[in-house]
């Protein structure tokens, strides 16, 4: 079942910028891009680096420790070290608030 | 749902102050070098920054979720009575007579009994406070000053500064303390607790202890900083069981040691089955000619809890040997690492080292690594490792099932027949059954 998780207000979270939210035992990290909002898991399911500090190049997001890219917008594995997709979340602005879904 | 944002990379501190060490050596009336002690461990604390995953030995353990406001609060003053600990826990797991035992509740001693054999014979079991006054010279030379020292990290000297209770072992000379010790560690409160156990066996002396930590069901985060310190003197020979279920709420982070002297022999067993987020660093130091060390390590973890089991064998000496493997199977969302070294010192030749970590991986959602690692710096050594992984195999399953058996008993024979390889080397036959007991409430809940 889904559910959805206010994690802050779209003001707190300008066009370009990034925030992690803790939830439970996940720390999810949310972008705006163009005033669209992405989630992907912090967690590079190559070696558990902390890949939402890495570098943002458009959608491609770089693991600060090894190099491993993903596409922000579907977590999907774009060069290796990591080998699998990072989980990601649908967001959605309700009002002025950011909601991502959690599975 | 909470919902919190993470402003820094950094983990954040408990919020101890030195006033909290403070207070404590106030309400302690412990001797002066005690005193120093915690106040020169607490410099040291504040002088290390908190670990992070930009760290070798912390960078698959992110305990950044541990909400320190509900966990660094000592639980110490909190009411404390035997009547609240299940009575399965106070039984003997080693034989049916117990030589001692020693209860602690919310970090207060609430039991203790000994044998007046052992005490005849000289052997010392105490808690900490009681020990710190009379028998101030076996734990001045001996508390952490020999295996787990403050500097070895920033929950070492956490401990070192704010530990707030603990067992005393001591057999003297040529002294089998027959009859094993019992020491039960239980928590009814969310909080903080950092206990101790100092087991020193002088030479030719012999012990068997087991040591039980659990807990209540908590409703808060709760923190365990402890450590454990095992010095098995010449030809001396200490069987020790560890036993961990903490509830699904705490955080343990913990730093155990043994130094095995000339001779000597250490058979240590350790069982991983509670808590959310364990650190262990488990280290073996064999210090004296001809030391053996060996240790059998079982874990299991489910749902999301996550453990790190981080183990060292220090070859310090020649024609020693150590033995160590660990055993462990992962469901649901579980996240395991054991991280394994074996160092042998230069010229210290003739070494037999042996390590190896068996994953059972029970979903295809769990993350189980497996690291070992050889640092050899001599040249007539033996030294070997091993890693395997893998999932439950479908023919046995089928093969038992054809038989008649559902798939769940099928499975979890399956299973229990993967751990054999290591209950087999448990010499204690209720320690098995407790561990064959935790195995099937991992399966079948």
């Amino acid at each position: 079942m889904t559910e959805w998780v206010t994690v802050c207000k779209t003001v707190e979270l300008p066009d370009g910028q990034r925030e992690v939210f803790g939830i439970s035992d996940r720390w999810i990290a949310v972008f705006n891009i163009n005033d669209k909002y992405y989630a992907i898991e912090d967690l590079c399911p190559h070696d558990d680096g902390p890949v939402a500090e890495g570098e943002l190049d458009g959608y491609e997001i770089e693991c600060p420790r090894h190099g491993a890219r993903f596409d922000i917008r579907d977590g999907s594995v774009k060069a290796p070290p990591a080998l699998q997709d990072v989980p990601w979340y649908q967001v959605r602005v309700v009002g002025d608030e950011v909601q991502i879904a959690l599975k | 749902m909470v919902v919190v944002r993470r402003r820094s990379a950094a983990p954040v501190a408990p919020s101890y102050t030195r006033a909290d060490v403070e207070a404590l050596i106030a309400e302690r009336n412990e001797p002066a070098w005690l005193s120093r002690c915690r106040l020169a461990a607490w410099e040291l604390y504040e002088s290390l920054p908190m670990p992070s995953l930009q760290d070798e030995e912390w960078r698959r353990t992110d305990y950044r979720h541990i909400r320190w406001e509900e966990a660094d609060r000592l639980i110490t003053s909190a009411p404390a009575s035997l009547d609240v600990v299940p009575a399965e826990h106070l039984e003997p797991l080693i034989g049916d007579e117990q030589g001692g035992l020693m209860v602690f509740v919310n970090g207060q001693l609430v039991h203790y009994e000994v044998s007046q054999q052992l005490l005849d014979a000289g052997v010392v079991f105490a808690d900490l406070a009681t020990a710190a006054h009379e028998h101030e010279a076996i734990l001045r030379e001996n508390f952490m000053t020999k295996a787990v020292l403050p500097e070895h990290g920033k929950f070492a000297a956490l401990h070192a500064a704010l530990w707030t209770h603990g067992a005393l072992v001591y057999v003297p000379k040529n002294v089998a303390a027959e009859l094993p010790l019992h020491v039960v560690m239980y928590n009814t409160e969310d909080g903080a607790s950092m206990g101790h156990v100092l087991v020193v066996l002088e030479e030719n002396a012999q012990a068997t202890m087991l040591v039980d930590y659990r807990s209540a069901e908590g409703q808060a985060h709760s923190a365990y900083v402890g450590a454990t310190e095992l010095l098995v003197g010449q030809a001396a020979n200490l069987r020790y069981v560890a036993l961990q279920d903490w509830n699904r709420q705490t955080f343990e982070f913990s730093h155990q040691r043994a130094s095995v002297g000339r001779d000597a022999q250490l058979d240590w067993i350790i069982g991983e089955m509670g808590s959310h987020l364990l650190k262990s660093y488990i280290e073996l130091d064999l210090d004296g000619l001809g030391a053996n060390g060996r240790v059998s390590g079982f874990f299991f973890a489910d749902t999301n809890q996550h453990f790190d089991l981080d183990t060292q064998q220090n070859h310090n000496a020649p024609l020693t040997v150590s033995d160590l493997l660990f055993k462990g199977a992962a469901r649901d969302k579980a996240r395991t690492v054991w991280q394994g070294m074996i160092r042998v010192q230069p010229k210290m030749q003739k070494i037999d080292g042996f390590q190896a970590c068996r994953n059972l991986f029970l979903s295809d959602e769990v993350r189980m690594d497996a690291i070992p690692g050889l640092e050899i710096e001599a040249d007539d050594v033996a030294c070997s490792h091993a890693a395997t992984f893998g999932s439950i195999e479908e023919e046995p399953v089928f093969y038992l099932m054809s038989r008649g058996i559902p798939r769940p008993e099928a499975e979890l024979m399956v299973v229990a027949g993967f751990f054999d390889e290591l209950l087999q080397r448990v010499p204690f036959e209720r320690v098995r059954e407790r561990l064959e007991a935790a195995i099937e409430a991992k399966i079948v809940g």
